[in-house]
């Protein structure tokens, strides 16, 4: 099979392709689909909690067993409630911001920018993308059960989630969520073998480790951190599927409801999941967030026209988070009764966390300083990932806190520490690496304009929704509550709660100005060239790329990602492939003849 | 000229000299020892909470482990046949990692109807349930291994010396060792934890 001048059938090249590039945007596709589903289901939940007891008939065609007729009007049923937000949660944080980015970014970046013509498996890799889809059709159809879906929440814990008849949405959803997330694990995990052995074995000459861009390096620890520990998750799950449907008693233990028992078990430990669970559980928050650091680097070095600031330190940084990140799943257990003393070893570790996530935003800031800052999309978004990552890590300072998390633990504080540092950080990641490597992925710009009303309405409204969240939480207002009305203590929040949603709902509209331009964009973009950005790594070397990326051999690499206005140099930037030579001989590497007779 | 995504070859990436199969085998074994290791500390955990029934295991399991040493080194033996291509030496070797596998799988089953027979079973008290799902998720990544040794044995049938020097029989052999000294390690843990 030649890459040039052979004809492939239309399903070998846009359904079961083996190209990286195509799998890339099977991803992406599948990931933003996924983000709108996320997103609608927070909406729905934000309108209960905004507008207590709302009339929601218009929910009736689709999802008419979610409602429940109180006499004066159908409103959201308060078991559904749970439901939407556990779907809500699963969809974001493994469809949309583990798959939907890592699959998204690492197959694009991983082979275009070591210089590799694809994958160390292609076959592995479409696996990996087609079992994902499975496990998305699955999750999907969960919601669509006259039950509904699992309702335990995205941490899924037992006794919920362990008892078939805990809760409507303890049945059948939860099976489908379980079978979903199996097959999930096995396609990331075939996914980061992928990456780490491509990463390891494909680069090109020259490509030596500290020449690599931050982005992969961020892709290549995400996989590693993802094959140690979602093993884990899956022997939690296992565990409780033997407890679910053969009787067994590993978590349960003897649960009376009015003088009733409700199982045969007897003994079980609800901790031992947490455990489990955590351990793949916190990890996976630095599964989120380290492609998008990676990307965000890139970016940022890219569009301030600097180095970045510190690679060597970024790179222990992220290192050091993947370590330190299979340290501290207990900070999210103070409240279990666990030993003090325990409590207190978590507790350090935890803090000691912050130090390179510290060293992370510091080494952006000291990028962008006095840099010759060029406000594209990709930029625009990448700094607002600096500015959520901030805002979000110093909460996590407060809840790292053992003294101070036992009040705050389950109340709406973390909701907003997690949101603003995990989730909507990494979907501004995701968003810069959408709007900066969408000229690779289908050769054109995205509008600029279009792209600046996304990001502003984006941000403002990820801060009106998040922000007060805190004083909420501070006021010891529990996460996962149905209506908050009843309650002396929350009902002072009413308006703020009111304000909350209005704020989603107008942020959850901005996103389809981003769709409509991506959709737009792929067909009547502006054509974009080979290198919109002027930037150094690979990817940038390739024109149109086929199966195969390069049309002649692979660029040598000479010199580290970030070279930008480098003194001496005439022009602000420097690619990886131009060698001291060329550059001393003066050549012009603008010039499409130059990259073309090297590629 | 033409380059395409089969053409890879090494001079392209003269990256990490290490056959990229053997590679992801490797990274695939250090998830499969974390699903374990994820087991094992979870029955640590288990077991520190109280209300946990301790039990003698089978000796027959003990024999288990033999089985799976002996098939190793009928792996070993495979695998010189390989090196020194002698296509008897191969089938032989592969032949008997299969007996001994298949013994082991014997021996296994042995073991969990000796457990039935104290009373101990699959829904009960955690400690016992943690012996069947653990020797149980160890047992299917065991079949695993005796399948991909049924095709490497009809494939030594078909193959001619060349194609068989070329069968990645050392990647076989990494997996087969692998599942052998994973389940030693599970029956020390049974017996010391
Ligand atoms: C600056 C370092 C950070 C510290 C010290 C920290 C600490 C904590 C602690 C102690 C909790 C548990 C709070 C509770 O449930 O009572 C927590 C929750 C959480 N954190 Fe962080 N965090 C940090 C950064 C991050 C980052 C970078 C992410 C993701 C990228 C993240 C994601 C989460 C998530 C998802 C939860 C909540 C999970 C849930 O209960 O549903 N955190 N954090
Ligand atoms: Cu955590």
């Amino acid at each position: 099979m030649s890459a040039h001048g052979h004809t492939e059938s239309f399903i070998s090249k846009y359904i079961f392709s083996q190209d990286h590039k195509t799998i890339a945007k099977q991803y992406l596709i599948t990931g933003i689909f996924m983000g709108f589903v996320g997103g609608l289901l927070s909406v729905i939940f934000r309108l209960q909690l905004g507008w207590d007891g709302m009339d929601m008939s218009f929910l009736k065609g689709t999802f008419g067993n979610y409602l429940a007729d109180n006499g004066e009007a159908f409103v959201l049923a308060p078991d559904k409630y749970l439901a939407l937000v556990t779907m809500h949660g699963t969809i974001l944080v493994f469809f949309v911001l583990t798959a939907g980015l890592s699959g998204t970014f690492s197959n694009l970046l991983i082979p275009l920018q070591i210089g590799a013509r694809d994958m160390a498996s292609p076959f592995l890799n479409m696996l990996s993308y087609w079992i994902f889809f499975l496990s998305t059709v699955i999750m999907l159809a969960s919601l669509f059960i006259e039950s509904g879906p699992a309702s335990a929440g995205w941490t899924i814990y037992p006794p919920l989630s362990a008892l078939p008849k805990a809760l409507p949405g303890s049945g059948l959803g939860m099976t489908l969520w379980l079978v979903s997330m199996a097959l999930f694990i096995a396609s990331s995990l075939m996914g980061s073998l992928n990456y780490i052995s491509t990463v390891l074995n494909l680069r090109t000459k020259g490509m030596s480790f500290n020449k690599l861009p931050l982005t992969i390096w961020g892709f290549f620890l995400t996989a590693i951190v993802g094959v140690l520990s979602f093993p884990v998750l899956l022997s939690a799950a296992l565990l409780l599927i033997f407890d679910r449907s053969f009787g067994t008693s590993f978590y349960l233990s003897d649960i009376f409801l009015q003088g009733e028992a409700l199982t045969a078990q007897t003994g079980g430990s609800p901790i031992l999941f947490q455990h489990l669970f955590w351990f793949l559980g916190h990890p996976e928050v630095y599964i989120i967030i380290m492609p998008a650091f990676g990307i965000t680097s890139e970016v940022i070095s890219t569009m301030a026209r600097k180095p970045i600031f510190g690679y060597h330190a970024m790179v222990i940084s992220l290192v050091g988070i993947s370590g330190l990140s299979f340290l501290v799943w207990g900070h999210h257990m103070f409240v279990t009764g666990m030993n003090p003393f325990l409590g207190s070893v978590f507790m350090i570790v935890t803090l000691i966390i912050a130090i390179p996530s510290a060293v992370k935003t510091f080494n952006y800031l000291a990028t962008l300083w006095r840099g010759n800052i060029q406000f594209s999309n990709g930029m625009l978004f990448a700094i607002g990932l600096v500015s959520l990552f901030i805002s979000g890590g110093l909460t996590g300072l407060f809840v790292g806190n053992a003294a101070i998390d036992i009040p705050l633990h389950n109340t709406y504080f973390v909701v907003a520490h997690f949101h603003i540092v995990m989730g909507a950080s990494a979907i501004f990641g995701m968003f810069s690496g959408v709007y900066h490597w969408f000229p690779k992925m289908f050769g054109r710009l995205m509008d600029r304009r279009l792209g600046m009303w996304h990001f502003w309405l984006t941000f403002i409204t990820v801060y009106c929704v998040f922000f007060p969240q805190h004083f909420i939480g501070l006021a010891g207002v529990p996460r996962r509550y149905y209506a908050f009305t009843e309650f002396d203590f929350a009902a002072g929040f009413v308006d703020l709660n009111k304000f909350i949603t209005v704020a989603a709902i107008i942020g959850f509209t901005a996103q389809f100005i981003f769709l409509y331009n991506f959709v737009k964009s792929i067909f009547w973009g502006e054509k974009a060239g080979r290198n919109p950005w002027k930037a150094n790594s690979l990817e940038w070397t390739v024109a149109e790329p086929g199966h195969g990326n390069w049309t002649g051999p692979i660029p040598t690499v000479y010199r580290g990602p970030h070279e930008y206005s480098k003194p001496g140099v005439a022009l602000d930037y420097l690619p990886q492939h131009v060698s001291d030579e060329d550059l001393a001989k003066g050549v012009d590497y603008d010039n499409e003849q130059y990259v073309q007779a090297k590629a | 000229m033409n380059y395409s995504v089969d053409s890879v070859d090494s001079t392209e990436s003269p990256g990490f000299k290490v056959d990229p199969v053997k590679f992801t085998l490797w990274v695939f074994l250090v998830s499969v020892a974390m699903l374990f290791a994820a087991f094992t500390s979870g029955y640590i955990v288990r077991k520190a909470k109280g209300d946990w029934v301790d039990f003698d295991l089978p000796p027959v399991f003990l024999y288990s482990c033999l089985a799976a040493v002996m098939a190793s080194i009928a792996m070993y033996m495979a695998q010189r046949g390989q090196k020194t291509v002698k296509k008897r030496l191969t089938q032989i070797g592969l032949g008997f990692s299969l007996a001994f596998g298949l013994l082991f799988m014997y021996l296994q089953w042995e073991g969990w109807r000796q457990l039935t027979e104290q009373g101990i079973y699959l829904v009960g008290n955690a400690s016992g349930s943690f012996l069947y799902v653990i020797s149980g998720v160890h047992a299917v990544h065991f079949i695993v291994g005796l399948l991909i040794i049924v095709i490497a044995l009809i494939r030594s049938f078909i193959l001619d010396n060349k194609g068989l020097a070329q069968q990645r029989l050392s990647s076989v052999a990494t997996y087969w060792h692998f599942v052998g000294v994973l389940w030693i390690y599970l029956y020390l843990f049974f017996n010391l934890a």
